[in-house]
Formats: C-alpha cells, structure tokens, sequence
C-alpha cells in the first residue's frame, strides 16, 4: 500500500481492483491508478490483521457514502471489532476527525514516504458501490458514529433549509438568497459547512422536514436517529447517490425539478471553473408550491407567497389578488421574467433601500454575470461593501 | 372587476388615455388645405403643415410620421372646390388601420354631418382587408393624383376619434359598428375560447413555444391564424365565442367590429400597451391582462419587434385561463398536470405522463435547456407532430450554440416533412455553412 494511492497491491505489483473505489456496474473506476505498484520499496511490514478501509476521500459527501463504506466488519462482535482501518490519502477535516472519533476507528498511520506491506489484510466490499448497490450496512456504520457523537440540543423547526448560498460563487444557484429571504419566516435556514457535525446532525433530528437544493449536505441523514421527510431540488437530472439514500432510509422523499438553466452566458464569461448548481436558478414559485404539497401545508397562508407561488395573478385580470408593496411586486416580476435584467436591476435597487444588501448584491451580481452591464457589477460591489460595514 | 394593471406586475407603455364621451368631438373647415399624396398630412395655403391634419401622439411625444413642415415644391396641379373631408394617412397596418385611419370617419356616419361626403386619404394603399373594411362603410373616396399638390377650397378636418395615448372617443366604436352592419358575416359554429394565434407570422413576429401551447390546448379552444381570414371571417369567429384569448397584437383590435363581445384574455410581457387598455375601457369588456411572456436570453440582442424574443410561459398561462375563461382545464389531468409542473417530479403527486409528456414537462421548468428542446422535438417528431418538432428545432437553432448542425438540419427535416420545399432549402444551406458533408442537408436543397 502506498500513501498516495487510492488502491492495494499484491506481493506481485498487480493492482487488486476489489480495493479501488468503483461506480457503477461494470467498470467505472473515478480515480486514475497504475496498473503495477511503481515501486517496490518496502519501508515496513504490518503481520497485524488491519482492514481496508479504501481511498479516503475528503469531499464531504463521498467521505460519508464511501469513505467509511467498508467499516461494517468492524460493527461485528469479536476481535475484528477493534482492527485497525488502513485508508490511503488521508485528509485532516474537521467532520472527518469528528466522525472518525465518534465511531471510535483505529486508523493505521502509513508512512509518507515508500511502501508498506500488509501480510493480513481484509478487504470488505463497500456497504455503498455508487449507482450500483446500496447494503443496510452503510445506515448501521453510520449509526454507530452516531451513537458517539456528542450531539447538543437544538431548537426544532418545521423545516431545515440546508442552504448553499454561502458557499464559493462557483458553487451557488441564482436567487437562493431571494428564496431564503422568501421563506425567512418559514424555515430554520442552516449553513451545513459553518457547523460541525454534531450541530448538523442536531438541526436534522430536530426538524420536521429538511429541505435544499441537492447536494451531499443531505447525506447527513444519513447519521440522524430520526429521519425527517424531506425535499430536494434538483434539475432534470436526480443524481443515484440520492434516490438511493432515499430507498435505504425509507424517506418519501420529494424530489422536486425546481432548477432551471439560466443559457450559457456565465460560463463563457467567468474565469473560474464551476460545478453545480452554478449556472441554474431557483424556480422560486415551483418550489414554493412544492413545500407547501410535500412537507407545509400552511406555507401558503402567508399572502405574500401565495401570490408568489403563482404570480401571474398578480396580473391585472378578473379576480386576481393584488399586492401592493412595490418590493413584493418587483420580486413577482422577476418570478415571472427571470432573465430580464431590467426587472433585477430594479428589484437590487429596492432591496437596497430596504436596506438587504445580500439580497440585492444577489440580483446584481447575476445581472453582471449574465449580460454585459457594468453598472451591476459596480452595484454589487456598492451592496458588498455595504454588506461588510452592517 | 377590472383593475388597473399598474396595481401588478405590468407597467404601462404609453397614456394614459382619457375616454372622451360621445359628442365630445368636434370638426374644423371648412378650410382651404392642400395635400399631396404620399404626404401625411395637409398645408395651409401659404404652405405651413397643419399640424391637425397629421396623426399624433401624446403631448410631447415625437409624431410617428416624418411630415415635412413646409410644402414640398411644387404649386398645386389641380384645385377642388367640392366639400370633402380630411381622412388623414391610411395606414396599412392591421391595428393602426382600426385605431387611427379609420377615426375621423364620425362625421360620415348615418345622419352625421358630413354624411356622404367624400374623404381624401394621403395615401392609397390597398390590401384586402382596408378594402373589405372601406367597402363595408360604404365611404366615397376622393383620390389624390399621383404626383403634384391638390388644393382642396372646402375640406373639413375632424377630429381623429383615437389619438393614440391621448385619448379615445365612443365615436371610434360608432364608425366601426357602422362597418360592421355593411359587413356580410358568415354564420359560424359557436365556440368557447377563440385563441388568435401568433404562430403562423414571420419568426421576427411570433414568441417562441407558441405553437406547443396551442397542442397542448387541443380541443379545449378554437385557434385561428387572423392574417389568414378575412375581416369578416374575423368577426365571425370573434362573435361566435364567449371568450377571446391570445399574446396581445393588433388582431384584438378587430373586437372594435364585433357586435357582441367576449370576454379576453391578453397574454403580454411586463409591458402593457396602453392602446388596448384603451380599447377595454372604451368597450367596457370584461378583459384580463396576464404577464405570462419571458425573455428567453438575458440580453436582448437579435430581437426584432414584439412579440420575438419572448416565450410563452404555459404553466401560468394554463393557470390564468383556467382561473378565468377556461375552468375545464383544472378537471382536465393532461393539462392540469403541466398547470403545475413541478408535481410531476418524483414522489410529489405520483402523476404520471407519457414520455411526451415528460419532455414537454421538462420544457416547462427549463425552457433555456437546448438538450431539452432537443430531446421534446425528438418525441414531436416520433409522434409525427412535424410543426410542433419544428418549433423546438427552430428555437434552439436560434437561440443556441451547441446545436449548430443537428438542430437546424433537423427543422430542415421536418420543414422538407411538411412540404414547405423552400424553407428546408433554406435551413439546409445554414447546416452546410458549418458542416458542407452534410449528405442530408444537401438533399433539401431546391433541386437536388
């Protein structure tokens, strides 16, 4: 075994393919190995039986799905239940320390440098082959770290907003920031990657429903005693990881097509590389309507996103609703109108004066990125600044 | 309840305009004017413009036409004694024909008084629907030669019973009934929900998913392509149906004709042209304005006159209509289902559609996905839906950079489908530009 690979070796160099990480059925190996050890410079030797544990991956979702998919042996009674956890590439992260402390593993340290050669080694299929399978097992590995972690109190709420809007700009939805700022008095909206993992899995357990725009904070239920419904947003595409965390835990989850793309000015224009849902935009009355169907029937007593939730009545037309609140009325016509610039540079300006800096650096920065208005960018700026000095 | 739109989302382009009452109106002359054809608008003798003779806007607004100050040259070649009246510019455009040429006939009208006078227009063009509606007034026109100044010694100017933005008179509504009762309508079959279509005009002309809206309404309205029909044609179908729906244009404008009037629904884009609030009150019809069109890029840029460039939103407009003149969509599932768009997603109602359905639903909630309108012009085709697959080929072929070679080899396809030879011709030499391999696309070429 090698530090810095993510696959074991046999006493011949062959790469022993059980040991990579594999998707899908049939070959789908995500991570570039070769094929025969590079060097075979043994540094030590372990005779200890030790487990593998696999290519330790430090992404957050891919930590808690594969990372520690191959840990049930050790949920076993018995002298494996105390075998040290071989893992290549190791990262120190606070959820992994945090994870790794609260099921109580033993990780074998590696050396850096050269190679070392275990002589009693067992290599457990994953309790998780992304797009392939999905084992019970994963649910019970995940229980235990549970069963350690110290969770702390937290005050319940009908529904968790596991947001992203305060992740890197390349990692963001357009008008996330509207839709939290829509729904503020609604849901509890928590930022997963400014908490721990013990205060993640406390905000879970504690919430009637959890609901976001998909992506691996949701496989933190994954650890919770008590799974809350919940509703994911995705785009045309549900990602397998997710349907199939659903069917493991037994959640009735919602999936919800309430990503729209928004073309393919901002890509061309941006000069850093994006991954979703960067590039997509919230479909705010679509998913209004879907939480209050899925998981809060009486979201849409509040007027203001009863109307939102179909906003072409607030046309002038033959018993339609009428809002006056001219902010309402500007957020209703870029609910409507979602790629005129127009209609977001005027609702930044009133958001500006209502003082929601964020929400309006919100709508200019989208202007900025989506069309050539140099005005946006110098408003967004104006609206950061104004952000960092309240 | 009719409500102003200023209380939504739409702002209003234009006005406001006030509702003159009936008798409000009045006539100068007679006067001695000269006019020349080709010219909007009549001189003074001492060669000045008549401002009153020229259409207008609202106060401070520039006037739509170039009319030069002074009389252009030469002195007149023909002098009239005989009483005529200012008919003022004729305009070939559908609406502006309805709205402003035809409004300084009020004097004309039965018992009027200049009844059976002739009227000098400044321009003769002719189109059939100018003719049918001229000849159904029963109006005596007195012709302008083709060049040279004509100095008219007794000619009335009244006022245009429409001046756009500014005002409208009751009279405008008076001449049009008077073209109505000379109008031989034929009988039609009545109909619930008349859609006056878009779809069929130049693409410069239309909004995009127009057509798929009209499939998926099916049966549950009547639609007409008004720039198909005669004026009477027009006002047939007009008639004949409790309620008029469509993307706001001039074809509403012919509701000023009809006897009996329906109920409408305009669908428009944040912009409400005053004209046709205008016309709601005058005709005191019971009428909504839905925002239900959206920019489909972020920037404007190839726009060329409303409603291009805009999409039809068709969940919210399903919704509107089924909110006001169409209540059987809600209890119709087909419909009820794209209504709400997002209850087709996994686990929210357990709808289920087919795979058409899916990918008209996956149009709805991402209608700036190229792949997506690729995948929906796909299923239309398989179908042998050629004209809806069509406009899905022809949206992204306009809109996108990823499909420069399918998409438009496949409306070259489809159009070669339905017979329409030159326009594959045309879309095929698009797909050669970029691919000259193409063996398909030089198959549609004329000729090949």
């Amino acid at each position: 075994v090698n530090h810095s690979l993510r696959g074991a070796f046999d006493s011949d160099g062959g790469l022993v393919e059980e040991t990579r990480r594999q998707w899908d059925i049939g070959a789908g190996f995500p991570d570039s190995l070769p094929a025969t050890l590079p060097s075979a410079n043994v540094v030590r030797v372990c005779e200890d039986e030790v487990l593998w544990g696999g290519g330790l991956v430090h992404a957050y979702g891919h930590f808690l799905i594969e990372s520690v998919a191959r840990l049930w042996p050790l949920l076993s009674e018995g002298s494996r239940a105390d075998m040290a956890v071989v893992w290549t590439t190791p990262r120190q992260m606070p959820y992994i320390r945090d994870w790794c402390e609260a099921f109580d593993v033993r990780t074998f340290e590696l050396p850096e440098d050269g190679v070392m050669r275990f002589t009693d080694m067992l290599v457990p299929e994953p309790a998780w082959r992304l797009n392939a399978w999905i084992a019970p097992e994963i649910r019970d590995i995940h229980l235990r770290a549970r069963a350690g972690l110290d969770v702390p109190s937290a005050q319940g709420s009908e529904i968790l907003w596991l947001s992203r809007s305060g992740l890197p700009r390349a990692r963001v939805a357009y008008d996330e920031v509207l839709l939290e700022w829509l729904l503020r008095e609604h849901v509890t909206i928590v930022r997963p990657e400014t908490m721990s993992l013990a205060e993640q899995v406390a905000a879970i357990e504690a919430s009637q429903a959890v609901a976001g725009i998909v992506g691996s904070a949701f496989h933190t239920m994954l650890m919770a005693e008590r799974v809350p419904a919940c509703v994911m947003l995705c785009s045309s595409q549900v990602r397998g990881a997710h349907v199939d965390q659903n069917l493991l835990l037994g959640q009735g989850t919602a999936f919800v097509h309430g990503l729209a793309t928004v073309g393919a000015a901002p890509s061309r224009k941006l000069q850093f590389p994006v991954k979703f849902p960067f590039g997509y935009r919230i479909l705010i009355p679509e998913v209004l309507r879907a939480l209050a169907k899925a998981v809060s029937p009486n979201l849409l007593e509040d007027e203001n996103l009863r109307l939102l939730a179909t906003p072409e009545n607030l046309s002038p037309r033959v018993g339609s609703a009428s809002v006056k609140d001219e902010l309402m009325t500007a957020v209703a016509r870029v609910l409507i109108d979602p790629l005129s610039m127009h209609g977001r540079m005027k609702l930044g300006r009133r958001f500006e004066e209502e003082g929601l800096h964020r929400c309006a650096a919100e709508q200019y920065m989208m202007v900025a990125e989506l069309s050539d208005d140099s005005m946006a960018r110098a408003s967004y700026h104006a609206a950061m600044n104004a952000l960092d000095e309240q | 309840m009719r409500r102003d739109p200023e209380e939504g989302t739409l702002t209003r382009q234009g006005g406001p305009s006030i509702l003159r009452p009936l008798g409000s109106l009045e006539v100068s002359g007679p006067c001695e004017l000269i006019a020349l054809r080709g010219v909007r608008g009549a001189y003074e003798p001492d060669g000045r413009l008549a401002v009153e003779t020229t259409r207008l806007m609202a106060e401070g607004k520039k006037p739509p036409d170039a009319v030069p100050g002074r009389l252009p040259g030469r002195a007149p070649v023909q002098v009239r004694g005989d009483d005529v009246v200012w008919g003022g510019p004729l305009t070939f455009h559908y609406g502006h024909f309805l709205t402003e040429s035809v409004s300084r006939l009020w004097p004309l009208l039965p018992g009027g008084v200049l009844e059976g006078l002739p009227v000098v227009w400044s321009d003769c063009p002719s189109h059939p629907i100018m003719d049918e509606w001229l000849k159904a007034f029963d109006i005596r026109v007195t012709t302008l030669p083709l060049s040279g100044p004509v100095r008219f010694t007794n000619m009335f100017v009244p006022e245009p019973a429409w001046r756009l933005d500014t005002w409208v008179a009751a009279e405008i509504r008076s001449i049009h009934l008077q073209a109505r009762r000379g109008l031989e309508v034929p009988s039609r079959p009545r109909a619930g929900v008349l859609w006056l279509s878009r779809s069929g005009l130049s693409r410069w002309r239309r909004a995009y998913d127009e057509v798929l809206l009209e499939w998926l309404l099916g049966e549950h309205v009547v639609s007409i392509r008004p720039e198909a029909m005669s004026l009477a044609e027009q006002i047939s179908a007009i008639e004949g149906s409790e309620a008029v729906a469509g993307i706001v244009g001039s074809a509403f404008h012919s509701l000023l004709m009809a006897e009996t009037l329906p109920r409408c629904v305009y669908i428009c884009g944040g912009r409400l042209r005053e004209t046709h609030l205008a016309q709601t009150h005058l005709l005191n019809v019971d009428a909504g304005f839905v925002q239900a069109l959206a920019l489909m890029q972020p920037r404007g840029d190839g726009r060329k006159s409303f409603p291009h460039g805009y999409r039809v939103l068709i969940p919210e407009v399903l919704r509107a209509l089924g909110e006001s003149v169409l209540p059987g969509i809600k209890q119709d599932p087909w419909l009820a289902a794209f209504a709400y768009p997002e209850r087709l997603s996994a686990k929210m109602t357990g709808s289920t559609v087919s795979a058409l359905g899916k990918a008209v639903a996956r149009v709805l909630l991402d209608p700036s996905s190229m792949s997506a309108r690729m995948w929906l012009g796909a299923a239309f085709a398989d179908e042998g839906l050629h004209h809806c697959a069509l406009e899905q080929y022809l949206t992204v072929a306009e809109l996108s950079d990823e499909h420069t070679v399918r998409a438009p080899l496949y409306a070259a396809r489809m159009l070669s489908r339905m017979g329409r030879a030159e326009e594959a011709d045309a879309m095929a030499k698009q797909v050669l530009a970029v691919d000259p391999s193409s063996r398909e696309a030089a198959g549609y070429l004329l000729g090949s």
